[in-house]
Formats: structure tokens, C-alpha cells, sequence
């Protein structure tokens, strides 16, 4: 080995890096171990969603350390690409001992047998709980072969959002909530404009995301669905779902009164409404929690329009759930009953993330009578609100009827035809799930 | 006879065990994490499992995996399409523009040391932060590639040469420009290949450069003559990581694809996202598995032929093995 000067130095110093990461890597995995809770239970949940989430978690937290002093609760935050790190965790077994699940995935997660049963913890603490006045469906979103092994604590009903400055410069009324979707046409298209005359649109009168539950409430209200009511055969093949789904391709292409392909694109739809690139916007009830800080614009919420079957909202649950694995159960379940206490559901409606999903929470706290707009039309719209048909295939499912609805989309293709094409693949899958 | 065999056995175990201990942690890393793995998806090939379950309830289905690739996955050869497509003109085009860029910053210029820094230095920043980045640039509302292009337009209009119209495409919105938008991205990160055929660029001795200049050759003509056969080992080198990168190609259709689905109409759904997407999100491991063998057979295939083909274009000085 060469030994000159030079060289010498340089050994030390690539020994110096070594150790200095060596020492780094070390203090992390001790600083990771050693935390303020000796001797005390640490109960970990994981969740998603943006910095509000994290702080009404926060204040649950709070809460529960309040209650149970001799318990540690440990927040586990994914600000996004939560399922796919959560299935990642269930397969290491490393998950978190309360787990945050959608209704979307919850039956395949029920499936998997990785969630806990949760009738013989509701059985016992029965008086502990005031199901009548859980909003409707969210219990049944969460119940997969006749038992619970999740319970709901928030959800989202679909309702209409407005700029209403547009709506003043355009000299045009404001919507009613008696409104049909002709209305809403008409009000597009007198919406849209190109403001500086370069040939382009600058200002959409309506938007919804081209995605099949965006979609939902339009079909539903034109007397629609996707699957037949047992869920067992696609059922979007019907003149009503193909008029819903014409109504809003005329509204894209026959009118471009919705941005095509490439216009507004990767403009977030909040965005687009709040900037004033878009007038009317259907969208589910967390987009308030957004709106909610901006003072540079007035906004309102109206509710759905009608259709020839009256009006329709989707609703959608999200719910807390037990992992199987965990070693602390029953922690977990004081966790998620403190949620679902009238404290706790005060705390969610309060920060108006989305619904509390007891009405009495709704309420109390989530309606705010020092707001201009009327919180009390979200919970009037899960009235006539219906719930996404969630099977065990629905990611399948998802991809299937989002890759048709792409090409409708992009104009390539018409609703009839597109309804063609998925029936046969959408009932494949689900006769696979039988199997 | 056999004692002295195996004694002689015994000597050559002791004579090289030293050598066999300090090339243990990479022996043991190997067979566990690489090789151990391999045969276990290959052997997941032919099975079902989601990942869920102990493995213990692994199914055990034979070629049927294989079968459904070949003959009921629609998408499986619009990924391979999609592939093929990025691979066979991104390829070319970074071996071309790494070259090009080499041999720039192969001159003798002034702050020559500035500026092979500044062209190495997209290769240092991670490919998802790049892929936000030019996710941006080709938006194409707001984006600033478009704005160039619109207002190059305006500009031809207003010197009346408005015949002269070039395309605003919609980039990474449209079926047919997501593609070519994701090969122009490709050629951001040739930093590293640029390194390589500097190196290369390097080693060809002066001397061959001094006797082509007495007999007055064109640099033209230098170029073709002298420097591409002197860099061909460097070439070879440097195309068979790209082809592979090519093929495995998967963190920018990632990150810039909305819901990573590979959209616009499957346009951008490359091999390994398809393979990803079975895999992590229809948790269908063992039809993953036989995926990844089919990509790791159809590299191999294209690596094969590079190899092959190399004895007819690739020039070493040494002697020819």
C-alpha cells in the first residue's frame, strides 16, 4: 500500500466518515427506543391526510392521554400512499395497533383477516353506544358478512360548490337549491369564457373529475347505478346511466363548458374554483375544510341538482379498525370508542374536516352558525345520499372502469360504447370473486 | 490415490479459506438476499399468493400465470408496446446526447470544470424530484415549455410567417405525446454515460490525433475515424446500461402519472408499473413474479445480442479475447 503523506490523510478521513455515520445510525436507533413513556402502554395508530387531519389527531390525542394517564399514543402520519404502506406493514406484521381504513378497501381488509372482530367488544360495551344516531349507512359501509370489523367516525357527502364572484360578474343568479341539471347547463354555459380573447378558454362554467364516483351522483339521480343492487352483475348497460354519462360528455365536448384533456391539467379542482378557473364545482364535503381559509373569494355550497329521478349524493365513510395482530387491544378499543364519545365526535366536527358521523355531532359542532354558508346542507344531503357499491374486487374494479372512462375522457370513445366494453370485464370480475 | 486427493483437497481449502471469509459478507449477502430471492419468485411464478397470508398458503398453479400474460391481459402488451417504444428512441437518443455532450466538455475551454459539473449535476438530483420538475414544464396550460411554444407562434404570426405553425402538444395529457414527452425526459439524466465516454474520450491517445492531422484529415473526419472506433468498448458499455435502464424504466411514469396509473389511456403504462400495480395493488405476488421473469428474460435477450454483436463493431486495442 502506498504510504505517503497524502494518502494517510485520506484513510483517517474516510475512517472519520465511517464513524461519524456509524455514530449517527447508532444514536438513531437508540433515540427511536428510548422515549418519555416508561413503564406506560404505547398504543399506535396510523392514518391518513393533510395537515388538518394531523391536528385534530392531535387534539384526540390529547384527549386520550387525558383519560388514560398510564397510556401513550402514538401517531403514525402518511401524508399519502397510506394503503399501500399500511398492506406493506400487514404483511411484515409490523402494522399499527388502530388502523385507519376506507370504505373502499374495508371489504377486501376484512377479507384478509386482518382486521379484528369488533361484535364481541360491542356486545359488551352496548350502553356505551348510541347507534340510532349514527348517520345512515355509515354502519353498514363498515360491516362486511353480517359483522363489524371497523366502525365509521367520519364521512363526506357530494355537494355543489360555487365561486359566487363569477356568478356576480357574469351577472347571473346564483343557483337555487331546487335546481335541475338543465339548470346547471345552462349556468355552465353562460359561465365560460374566454377572458383575454387568445382563442382559449380561461374560465370553465363547471367541473367534476372524469373518475366513476365523481360520476356517481349524476348517474344515480338520472336513475343509474353501476352494479345491480346484490352487487353480483354490472349494471351500468341501461339508457339512464348512458343518458347521465351523455349529459356530462355534452357538458365537456359538445359545450366545452368542463376543461378537455390538457386544459387546467394538473390544477387541483380546490384550486381551480379558488383561482376563479372555475365556476361550479361538484365535489365531496371535505373540499369546505379548504375553502374555509380563503378570504380572497366568496364561496357557497348549494345542493345537488335534480335529475329525472330526483337528486342523489355519494356518500363515504371512513372508519377505525383493529389489527389483529396488535398487542393491545383493548387499548385500542378505549381509542376508538373516545372517537366515537360525544367529546370525541365534538373534536371532528369542530376542525369540519369532514362529518362527524354522529348527528348529534353534526350538529352541535359541525354546523357553525358564524359562517356564512349553511354546514346544515352536508348532513341535509346525506339524507338523499347513497353509498359507492364496494365489493372485494373493488380495486380491480376501479382500474377496469377507470381505464374505459379515460378513453370517454378523451372523447375517444361515447358513453354507450363505453358501457359496452365494461360490462363483460367488470362481470368477469365478479364472478371471480365467488370463485 | 484417494487420501492423496484429498489431501491435496484439504490444502487448497486451507491455502484459500482466508479468502473465502473476507468474501463472506458479500457470498452470504448474495445467496440470502439475491439469489435467494430470485428463486423464490421464480418459484412464486407458478403460484398464487397475496401476501397476506403465511406462506404456507401458497398455491401451487403451474404455468397458469404465464397463460393468463400470454393469452387474457389486455394490458400486458400495451406495456410491452409502451416499453419497446421508450426504450427503442430513448436508447439512441441518450447514447447520442451523452456523446455529444462528452465530447463538449472534452474540449479545452475555460471553465471547462464549471461546466461538467453543471451538466453532471441533474444526475445527482433523485429521479422523483426531477419528474415533478418536468411534469411542470410540460403542463400544458401553464407550463413554460408551451408558453415557448405559443409565444414563438404569436411571434411567427407577427412577422408573417404564420404558415409556419409549430405543435402545442398537450405533453404527459395527451395519448400521443406522453411518450415522446417521457423519452425528451430521459435525456435530462444522461449526466452519468456523459462521465463514462469523457473517460473514454480521454483514453484515446494523442498520437493518433497528430499523425491524422499531418496527413490533413477533416476533424469530421477524425471523429468517425479515430475517436468512435477508440470509444466503441465505452459505447458498448454504456448501451447495455441504458437498454436495461430503458426497460426497467418506472419512477418518472410514477410520479407524474395521476392515481400512478400510466395514463393518459394507459399510454405511459410501462412494463414494470403494470408489473407494480399487480403486484402492490391487486396483491397478486405470484402473477408479479412471472412478470418480472418474462422482463428479466426479454433483457437478457437484447443484452445477449449486444454481446453478440459486439465482435463486429467494438474495437479493443489489446488482443482480441
Amino acid at each position: 500500500m502506498d504510504s505517503s503523506p497524502r494518502s494517510r490523510t485520506y484513510c483517517i478521513l474516510t475512517a472519520l466518515i465511517v464513524f461519524v455515520f456509524a455514530a449517527i445510525a447508532a444514536g438513531l436507533g437508540c433515540s427511536s427506543r428510548s422515549a418519555p413513556s416508561e413503564g406506560k402502554t404505547r398504543v399506535r395508530f396510523s392514518f391518513w391526510g393533510g395537515f388538518l387531519e394531523l391536528k385534530l389527531w392531535e387534539e384526540l390525542k390529547a384527549l386520550y392521554e387525558k383519560l388514560y394517564p398510564d397510556t401513550v399514543l402514538q401517531l403514525e402520519y402518511s401524508p399519502g400512499e397510506y394503503h399501500r404502506k399500511l398492506r406493506l406493514n400487514l404483511i411484515a406484521g409490523t402494522a399499527a395497533d388502530v388502523l385507519m381504513v376506507d370504505d373502499e378497501l374495508y371489504p377486501a381488509y376484512a377479507q384478509s383477516g386482518n382486521l379484528e372482530n369488533l361484535e364481541r367488544y360491542i356486545e359488551r360495551d352496548r350502553d356505551e353506544f348510541d347507534f340510532e344516531d349514527f348517520l345512515p349507512t355509515s354502519l353498514e359501509s363498515f360491516t362486511y358478512e353480517g359483522e363489524r370489523f371497523a366502525l365509521p367516525w367520519d364521512g363526506f357527502s357530494t355537494i355543489v360548490f360555487y365561486n359566487c364572484d363569477i356568478f356576480d360578474e357574469g351577472g347571473i343568479p346564483y343557483p337555487r337549491d331546487d335546481w335541475t341539471w338543465e339548470d346547471l347547463q345552462r349556468t355552465a354555459i353562460a359561465l365560460t369564457k374566454d377572458l383575454d380573447n387568445d382563442g382559449r378558454i380561461d374560465q370553465f362554467g363547471f367541473n367534476v373529475t372524469f373518475g366513476w364516483r365523481d360520476m356517481e351522483p349524476v348517474i344515480w339521480s338520472y336513475g343509474g347505478r353501476i352494479l345491480t343492487p346484490d352487487k353480483k352483475r354490472f349494471a351500468m348497460n341501461t339508457p339512464e346511466t348512458i343518458a347521465a354519462l351523455q349529459y356530462l360528455y355534452d357538458l365537456k365536448f359538445k359545450y366545452h363548458a368542463m376543461p378537455q384533456a390538457g386544459e387546467l391539467a394538473g390544477m387541483l379542482v380546490e384550486i381551480q374554483i379558488l383561482t376563479g378557473r372555475v365556476a361550479i364545482l361538484m365535489a365531496p364535503a371535505y373540499m369546505m375544510s379548504i375553502m374555509r381559509g380563503v378570504e380572497a373569494m366568496r364561496w357557497d355550497a348549494v345542493h345537488m341538482p335534480s335529475g329525472p329521478t330526483g337528486k342523489a349524493s355519494r356518500l363515504s365513510w371512513d372508519g377505525l379498525a383493529i389489527y389483529t395482530g396488535s398487542q393491545h387491544k383493548e387499548e385500542a378499543w378505549r381509542f376508538i370508542k373516545m372517537v366515537l364519545s360525544d367529546e370525541g365526535q365534538r373534536i371532528v366536527g369542530k376542525l369540519q374536516r369532514g362529518l362527524p358521523v354522529r348527528r348529534s355531532a353534526v350538529v352541535e359542532s359541525y354546523v357553525d352558525p358564524e359562517t356564512p354558508q349553511k354546514e346544515e346542507k352536508f348532513l341535509e344531503a346525506v339524507e338523499y345520499g347513497r353509498v359507492t357499491p364496494i365489493t372485494v374486487k373493488y380495486v380491480e374494479m376501479d382500474f377496469a372502469i377507470q381505464r374505459e372512462l379515460d378513453k370517454l375522457s378523451l372523447g375517444r370513445i361515447d358513453p354507450e360504447t363505453m358501457v359496452r366494453n365494461l360490462e363483460p370485464k367488470v362481470n368477469r370480475l365478479l364472478s371471480e370473486e365467488d370463485s | 490415490m484417494i487420501s492423496a486427493k484429498s489431501g491435496s483437497l484439504r490444502r487448497a481449502v486451507k491455502r484459500n479459506v482466508e479468502g473465502y471469509l473476507f468474501a463472506s459478507p458479500w457470498i452470504v449477502g448474495f445467496v440470502v438476499f439475491t439469489l435467494g430471492a430470485m428463486l423464490f419468485s421464480l418459484f412464486l411464478s407458478f403460484a398464487r399468493w397475496d401476501a397476506q397470508t403465511p406462506l404456507d398458503q401458497i398455491q401451487f398453479i403451474g404455468p397458469r400465470n404465464y397463460k393468463e400474460m400470454f393469452t387474457e391481459d389486455e394490458f400486458f402488451y400495451k406495456a410491452l408496446y409502451n416499453t419497446a417504444y421508450y426504450s427503442f428512441f430513448s436508447v439512441p437518443l441518450r447514447v447520442a446526447v451523452a456523446l455529444l455532450l462528452a465530447i463538449l466538455l472534452n474540449q479545452k475551454v475555460r471553465g471547462i470544470a464549471f461546466f461538467r459539473t453543471a451538466f453532471y449535476l441533474p444526475s445527482i438530483v433523485i429521479g422523483a424530484a426531477t419528474a415533478v420538475v418536468w411534469s411542470w414544464i410540460f403542463n400544458p396550460s401553464y407550463g413554460p415549455l408551451n408558453s415557448a411554444l405559443h409565444n414563438v407562434n404569436a411571434f411567427l404570426d407577427h412577422v408573417h410567417l404564420g404558415f409556419i405553425n409549430l405543435p402545442e402538444p398537450g405533453w404527459l395529457e395527451s395519448e400521443l405525446w406522453s411518450k415522446p414527452a417521457l423519452i425528451l425526459m430521459s435525456v435530462w439524466g444522461v449526466g452519468s454515460s456523459m462521465l463514462i465516454y469523457l473517460a473514454g474520450l480521454q483514453g484515446v491517445p494523442g498520437h493518433l490525433y497528430e499523425v491524422a492531422d499531418l496527413d490533413g484529415a477533416s476533424s469530421v473526419r477524425k471523429f468517425w475515424n479515430i475517436t468512435v472506433p477508440m470509444i466503441t468498448p465505452t459505447i458498448y458499455f454504456n448501451l447495455i446500461i441504458s437498454v436495461i435502464g430503458a426497460f426497467q424504466v418506472f419512477t418518472q411514469v410514477y410520479v407524474i402519472t395521476p392515481d400512478h396509473a400510466g395514463g393518459p389511456n394507459n399510454s405511459t403504462l410501462v412494463y414494470v408499473l403494470h408489473l407494480y400495480r399487480k403486484a402492490f395493488d391487486e396483491l397478486r405476488m405470484g402473477y408479479a413474479c412471472a412478470l418480472a421473469w418474462v422482463l428479466f428474460v426479454i433483457i437478457l435477450f437484447f443484452t445477449l445480442l449486444i454481446i453478440r454483436s459486439s465482435a463486429l463493431w467494438v474495437y479493443y486495442e489489446g488482443e482480441r479475447r
